[in-house]
């Protein structure tokens, strides 16, 4: 036998070394533990390990104010519910909401001030430091040439007041909010009655009887809780006159399919049974000062005669009407599509009067007045966007706080000066608003910072509540306060702001000095009267623990005037050339916010929601387009085209193009600019910023 | 004759490599924070105090009211969820099926933890083929759905990754 190893020996070795390799485990488990390796990655966000704890707080991604309990590992949380027995929410909260603390970790988060440099659509993110972010902003102000507007999607707040007392301190100070008013015909209310400074609300829990103009009550409305709440309880019947199969229609109990756009005929006819089949009292006419001209109007809407516009009965409208004033109480109230945006005035106005002819005003089981927050001045309203001037504003500062309906960029755009306009964004996470600004200086994300939750959208009675930081704030954010009181030193303007902590500390040193009402706390789930409470530190502990301080009773409301104020008597009808486009959303998932991108389980896996892109249309305008199940077809308006893909559905009627406005499938386009051309942009904006319906066109592709 | 042992040499190196010495190398020997027996009846019968794992356990973290940093040798990833409950209550197993002989101990064991995944070796079980026929050996999801399977449980995805 050869002594000496060649180089076929030491090959032969290797291959049979590797073949006894392959018979053993090594190989099989290195791909295991290799697929585990993966998991564990830098990138992939790891739970810290540690104590388990639980908090409370509030979510403030929507002015809904719901609170949440937080599981948290070692501070951070990782699981987010609803609290038990809450008077407000009784223990539910939407999906946003349960994946609300994945937003501080959000992909398209940033966390120090940006700007962008390059042309349009091939711009990119540049970092700057927040002194040179605010001298930007301030250098921006004094050489404004027309308005210099603050838009505030949650009004009320604390950081509210002091944008109103700053914009009231310079020349041309705008105070806007989001189109889409949740209060919309509490708005009408006051107005038409002449209260505007007072706050009202819906007493829900006492009604028998709501009759919903397109609201999505049960689709995550003011606070989703309590609406579901009534409807689970079953006391109070819900009517849904909606121009879509939308989700509350599909909870309601009657569903009043009307054709898109013709709501303010449909209300009116709904008055004119009420006036002439005598269904509305004396006293309540002689309460109205212009009675006699409301009457005169709404002579024109004869059931008989808007059948053709509205497409609803005559004998339907009569049985809502007599159902309006048979009811031991009832509520009719009008609301934004959270993607197809709000009605017009008129039409708020329209839906609100039946309010005043049915006599629930200040009723139990109607609208009621509720006392202010003390501490809080009274409510004003925002500008609406149908009075401000087109091309007038020269800076716009939008505030990181949402609303959670559409907010179209075109209408934004309408309003800006042509010239030389200046748009900063304050949101932690980019969305189609920043994409469209010339500078970001990113708020704390959601958790990260102390926030007021005063009074939630139609609460019949006053609320207050904080939602405390669950996480640390991340370096390079900065607080809206902190970039207003800036923004004013460097314009000499004269603003005593305090720490946030210290404000809302006032507030609340207010409240308990009232000795009104009681706070439910989340911990032990106990109420206890605000007089009970020794302190306002005390009170000040329980709330930062978790709880809610509830008003005692509402406020004593007699209307002393009603004016119908309506300046329209025409059947008017949408004129009927082409397809008619109906964008719908879902609140909190639209062009203003971001989801968490975990969230693709209910709107991209699952198809329980839409993702945009995506439209439904009837059978037979499908054939008449040629346009097969999920077949892409380009959806172009006067504003653009799009290619989207079709759904087909008998719930949708022939001639209407229902379109989605939810997030995109992968939740951005690019980090930049995402959502560059979304359906909300083929969308035609009116003069009075809403965007209902939309004359539009399918091919097929 | 030479080129008739090369091969099998080759085969058995392999072997060996596969079998024996890369345990070694997968798995580091990490001690737990201090040592503690789980026959406690005698423990506590006996005056309290002498140990030297006793002195650590007070001095370094009761007293200081610090958490002990176990090295859980069960611990699974984040996306897995496990109660006992379930399983002690409703599906009365005893304790043994899954810890073997662990209650009885005396000492606790040197924590083996993977080099690569970092969980502990009891994760895939004492054995690198990953075949027992032991019940407590090996804490993988296919142990999981067996046992479910044989005992005609529910074993959807979401009944561990909530």
């Amino acid at each position: 036998m050869s002594k000496i190893i060649t180089r076929r020996d030491i090959l032969k070795f290797t291959g049979g070394g590797i073949l006894g390799v392959m018979l053993s485990p090594l190989p099989w488990k290195l791909l295991d533990d290799s697929a585990i390796w993966t998991q564990n990655w830098s990138l992939t966000p790891q739970l810290p390990r540690g104590p388990i704890t639980t908090a409370f707080s509030h979510c403030t991604l929507c002015n809904g104010g719901c609170a949440i309990k937080a599981q948290c590992v070692s501070g951070m949380p990782y699981f987010v519910s609803g609290v038990q027995n809450h008077p407000a929410t009784h223990g539910t909260i939407c999906p946003r909401g349960l994946a609300s603390h994945h937003m501080a970790h959000h992909p398209l988060r940033i966390v120090h001030p940006h700007t962008f440099v390059g042309k349009s659509g091939e711009s990119r993110m540049v970092a700057l430091s927040l002194n040179e972010a605010l001298d930007e902003i301030a250098k921006q102000m004094s050489e404004a040439k027309g308005s210099i507007a603050i838009l505030d999607q949650q009004p009320g707040r604390a950081i509210s007041e002091l944008y109103e007392e700053f914009l009231s301190k310079i020349k041309n100070g705008v105070y806007l909010s989001s189109p889409s008013n949740e209060n919309a015909t509490i708005v009408a209310l006051q107005e038409m009655m002449d209260r505007k400074s007072e706050s009202s609300g819906y007493d829900f829990e006492n009604t028998k009887l709501i009759l919903s103009f397109g609201a999505p009550l049960l689709d995550g409305w003011g606070t989703p809780g309590r609406m579901t709440a009534i409807k689970n309880r079953k006391s109070a019947k819900f009517i849904q006159i909606d121009s879509r199969y939308s989700r509350t229609a599909m909870q309601a109990d009657q569903w009043i399919a009307l054709k898109p756009g013709t709501e303010r005929i449909l209300a009116l006819s709904i008055a004119y049974v009420l006036i002439n089949e005598n269904l509305v009292t004396k006293q309540i006419q002689s309460s109205a000062i212009d009675f006699g001209q409301f009457k005169n109007i709404v002579k024109n809407f004869n059931p008989e005669k808007t059948v053709t516009v509205t497409d609803i009965q005559s004998h339907e409208v009569r049985k809502i009407a007599e159902e309006l004033v048979t009811s031991e109480s009832a509520i009719v109230l009008s609301g934004a599509d959270s993607g197809g945006g709000p009605f017009d005035t008129e039409t708020e106005k329209a839906i609100a009067s039946l309010n005043l002819l049915i006599g629930n005003i200040g009723k139990q089981g109607g609208i009621v007045a509720r006392k202010e927050i003390p501490g809080y001045a009274s409510p004003t309203q925002p500008m609406q966007w149908s009075n401000i001037p087109d091309h007038s504003i020269s800076v716009l500062i939008v505030d990181d706080a949402d609303s959670g309906y559409a907010l179209p960029w075109s209408l934004i755009e309408k309003k800006l000066t042509t010239e030389k306009s200046f748009v900063v964004s304050l949101s932690p996470v980019l969305n189609e608003i920043s994409a469209h600004s010339d500078l970001l200086v990113p708020a704390p994300a959601h958790f990260e910072s102390l926030r007021d939750v005063p009074n939630t959208t139609g609460s019949a009675t006053a609320t207050f509540a904080l939602s405390t930081p669950l996480l640390k704030k991340q370096d390079g954010t900065t607080e809206p306060t902190e970039m207003l009181k800036e923004v004013a030193q460097r314009l000499n303007i004269s603003l005593e702001i305090p720490a946030f902590k210290e404000i809302l500390m006032q507030k609340v040193r207010a409240i308990h000095s009232q000795k009104r009402g009681t706070v439910f706390s989340y911990t032990d789930q106990s109420s206890t009267n605000v007089s009970d409470i020794s302190s306002s530190d005390d009170l000040w502990i329980k709330l930062t623990e978790g709880a809610i301080w509830i008003d005692g009773t509402s406020k004593q409301f007699h209307p002393v005037k009603l004016t119908f104020a309506l300046s329209t008597n025409s059947i008017r009808q949408n004129v009927d050339q082409g397809l008619q486009l109906i964008a719908y959303g879902w609140k909190g998932a639209t062009s203003f916010a971001q989801v968490s991108p975990i969230m693709s389980k209910v709107f991209q896996e699952s198809e329980l929601r839409d993702v945009n892109g995506t439209v439904t249309i009837n059978p037979k305008t499908a054939h008449q387009f040629g346009l097969s199940k999920d077949e892409l077809a380009t959806l172009s308006t006067k504003n653009g085209s799009l290619e989207v893909r079709a759904r087909i559905s008998t719930s949708v009627r022939p001639g209407i193009i229902e379109a989605s406005i939810g997030p995109l499938p992968n939740g951005i386009e690019t980090p930049a600019h995402p959502a560059g051309t979304n359906i909300l942009n083929l969308c035609e904006v009116t003069g009075d910023g809403t965007w209902r319906v939309t004359t539009a066109n399918l091919l097929k592709v | 004759m030479k080129s008739k042992i090369i091969v099998p040499s080759g085969i058995l190196f392999g072997l060996f490599l596969g079998w024996y010495a890369f345990p070694f190398a997968l798995y580091k020997n990490n001690e737990q924070p201090m040592q503690f027996s789980h026959q406690c009846a005698e423990c506590h019968a006996a005056p309290l105090g002498e140990s030297e794992s006793e002195k650590l356990l007070v001095e370094t973290y009761i007293t200081p009211n610090k958490e002990i940093p176990w090295l859980v040798y069960s611990r699974q990833p984040d996306n897995a969820f496990f109660s006992h409950a379930p399983h002690v209550t409703l599906g009365e197993m005893k304790c043994e099926n899954c810890h073997g002989g662990h209650g009885t101990s005396e000492a606790l064991r040197t924590y083996q933890e993977n080099r690569i995944s970092g969980y502990s070796r009891d994760i895939w079980g004492a054995s690198i083929s990953g075949i027992s026929s032991n019940t407590w050996e090996g804490m993988k999801m296919d142990r999981c759905v067996r046992c479910h399977g044989d005992n005609g449980r529910r074993d959807g995805c979401v009944a561990c990754h909530k």
